[in-house]
């Protein structure tokens, strides 16, 4: 082609610009680090906010598992809290009534929880997109009526208490301070897992499969194997949330388990802007506080929090940070790229040369 | 199992698996007809409830005035829902999991909308059948009987309106090939938001009909909501016909299974038969319209 010389040291500076906003990123990336890990001996002095954070970084890690089966993955899942209350119960039943270690009835919940979406979802995957999320909403119905009736060993409504927290060394988790470090390290290692699913090989099947999932298949993608996948991996990090939670309050009751704590999950992931990496964040922050400081007015909260999903999924489709990551695109990064800075794009005439 | 409790319990699950197959036909018509799922139908009949309680207590309706006013009221609340939310979403290319969730969303809002505006309280209308009847020896509530017959006339109706006149054609040309009935001048959309508002109706009057017997709660219509989704799944979804079998089943198994287990185990059974009908035979016990795209 006629000018080579062009593509050639654009592309160099979108080398450029990529290493800096790479380097810039990082330090981004590690101070919102540092702030996050100030967040719990900020709000030490408060009994009631220290709760509060805790539990958002709770819910945090139940919502990060459940975006990675809608938003990575494209399915539909509305039984959330059963995989919460699976390593909630695992938790208050293992640790609490029979004195086991509290990471080890953890870790018994996360087990069981996969099992139990992977014997569910290798089903019930295979036929059409909105399958999922019918069975999962029989299955969360079914998890609660099990908690309330299966009273030998959960007790039924009267729940269990007295639910231990995890012993770690060096860590006093009966202060309720390093308690709500060790719950944001795990929440934190949580989003970089989910993170790193999303580049792996897994994620960019997840990814093709959610775009399209006739053409991945085409090319030979394992579709049910990945779909499963993507559904025990939420049910982990639901169990994993749900051990932690059932340590913090250290009372389980089937109330908690119920589909309206599925939908909330799923409105936090949905409202934040399902597969992006902040969507989760900003979507339990919020939720949370509608949820707390709606409580004075009660039922009002309730219609505010369900305008909210019809808002959003009629307006905002991809969540609040898809929709200001779409608003970025079209009205800084386009027309910045049309006027020539900042090229990444190579034109495919000079591609082919 | 003596044959006069069988008989009861009998009698009882056809009463409540007629509810439960209204419910289920309306998913189905819905769904028939637009290819969504409303998750508010069970919403639809608590709201449908409450609408036809205020009908017969503060404004002194007859009670049978006061079933038809309500079913013409969520009629309009149907049509609304459709060519509010639905229409919006479907615009933008939504698909049927936006609506799903949408729907969820207005179910919260309904149950919280009703006990702001009417309570938290059971609201009781006052059957107009008191009084039961002596099947040999058998005592049947009238209002049983009630449930069971308007159920039946409901059906009917819908039969009439979908075969009998030129819009029902308009709308079974619309659920068979939607390009093709829009080609010869059928208003689509217009249709869809009959067919949402003719399942919301049906809702209403299945909730006008129940609330005499269990009386009337912001927070009935997620059981009811959730069986009548099973009925629908058990009968074919998209197929109302389907969920008439399925809801009868539905509900004399249920009645049948808590005498046999216990009663708490009651919801889990129509649960189980739901998920094990998803998983084993998707397509439900008739020619189910879903779950082939």
């Amino acid at each position: 082609m006629t000018s080579p010389a062009l593509p050639s040291t654009s592309r160099l500076r979108g080398l450029a610009a990529t290493a800096d906003t790479a380097r810039v990123r990082r330090s981004l990336v590690l101070l919102a680090l540092a702030l996050t890990l100030m967040i719990p001996v900020a709000v030490s002095g408060n009994a009631y906010l220290t709760l509060l954070v805790s539990l958002i970084a709770i819910y945090l890690i139940a919502v990060t598992g459940l975006d990675v089966v809608f938003g990575y993955s494209g399915q539909v899942s509305l039984g959330h809290a059963a995989f919460y209350g699976v390593g909630a119960y695992s938790v208050a039943i293992l640790s609490g009534l029979n004195g086991w270690p509290v990471s080890a009835s953890m870790l018994v919940g996360c087990v069981l929880a996969a099992g139990l979406a992977a014997v569910i979802g290798w089903p019930s995957v295979r036929l059409v997109h909105h399958f999922l999320a019918l069975v999962t909403i029989g299955l969360g119905e079914i998890m609660r009526l099990t908690f309330l009736n299966a009273s030998d060993f959960t007790r039924g409504f009267r729940g269990i208490g007295q639910i231990p927290r995890p012993a770690l060394p060096g860590l006093d988790t009966s202060n309720s301070t390093e308690f709500l470090y060790l719950i944001v390290v795990v929440a934190i290692a949580g989003i970089w897992l989910k993170e790193n699913i999303g580049r792996s090989w897994w994620g960019r099947l997840f990814n093709g499969m959610r775009t399209n999932a006739r053409a991945a298949e085409a090319f030979g993608a394992p579709l049910i194997r990945a779909r499963t996948i993507a559904f025990s991996v939420s049910a982990v990090y639901g169990a994993l949330a749900g051990g932690f939670y059932a340590s913090l309050i250290s009372y389980v009751s089937p109330d908690t388990f119920t589909f309206a704590q599925s939908t909330l999950f799923f409105s936090m992931v949905l409202i934040g802007g399902a597969g992006t990496r902040f969507g989760p964040l900003i979507g339990v922050i919020l939720l949370t506080f509608v949820a707390e400081f709606g409580q004075q007015f009660q039922f009002g909260q309730g219609l505010f929090y369900g305008l909210m999903i019809i808002g959003v999924i009629m307006f905002l489709p991809r969540g609040i940070v898809g929709s200001l990551e779409d608003l970025y695109r079209d009205k800084v990064r386009a027309p910045a790229r049309r006027s020539g800075r900042g090229v990444t794009i190579v034109s495919p005439e000079a591609e082919g040369e | 199992m003596t044959l006069e409790i069988f008989l009861r319990l009998l009698v009882a699950g056809l009463m409540i698996g007629s509810v439960y197959a209204l419910i289920g036909m309306a998913y189905s018509l819905v769904y028939r007809g637009t290819r969504l799922i409303n998750w508010a139908q069970g919403d639809f009949f608590m709201v449908g409830a409450f609408v036809g309680y205020t009908f017969v207590g503060p404004l002194g309706m007859p009670y049978w005035a006061a079933l038809l006013a309500a079913g013409g009221a969520m009629f309009l609340f149907g049509a609304a829902t459709h060519g509010t939310i639905v229409r919006v979403i479907t615009r933008r290319g939504g698909r049927l999991v936006d609506v799903l969730l949408a729907t969820i969303g207005l179910s919260i809002v309904l149950q919280n909308a009703v006990s702001l505006l009417w309570g938290t309280d059971v609201k009781q209308i006052p059957s107009p059948l008191p009084g039961t009847f002596a099947a040999g020896p058998v005592l049947v509530p009238n209002q049983s009987l009630a449930v069971l017959g308007v159920s039946v006339a409901t059906v009917v109706a819908i039969y009439l309106f979908l075969y009998r006149t030129p819009f029902g054609m308009t709308m079974r040309a619309s659920a068979e090939n939607r390009y093709a009935a829009s080609v010869v001048g059928i208003r689509t959309g217009r249709v869809d938001a009959v067919t949402w508002g003719l399942a919301a109706a049906v809702c209403g009057i299945a909730g006008v009909m129940l609330a005499p017997l269990f009386g009337a709660h912001f927070y009935m219509g997620v059981t009811v909501g959730l069986k009548g989704f099973a009925a629908a799944v058990v009968g074919g979804f998209g197929n109302p016909w389907g969920a008439l079998v399925g809801g009868l089943m539905l509900g004399v198994l249920e009645t049948f299974g808590a005498f046999v287990l216990s009663s708490p185990w009651r919801d889990a059974v129509t649960m189980l038969v739901l998920i094990v009908f998803l998983i084993v035979r998707p397509t439900g016990l008739f020619r189910s319209e879903a779950f082939h795209d």
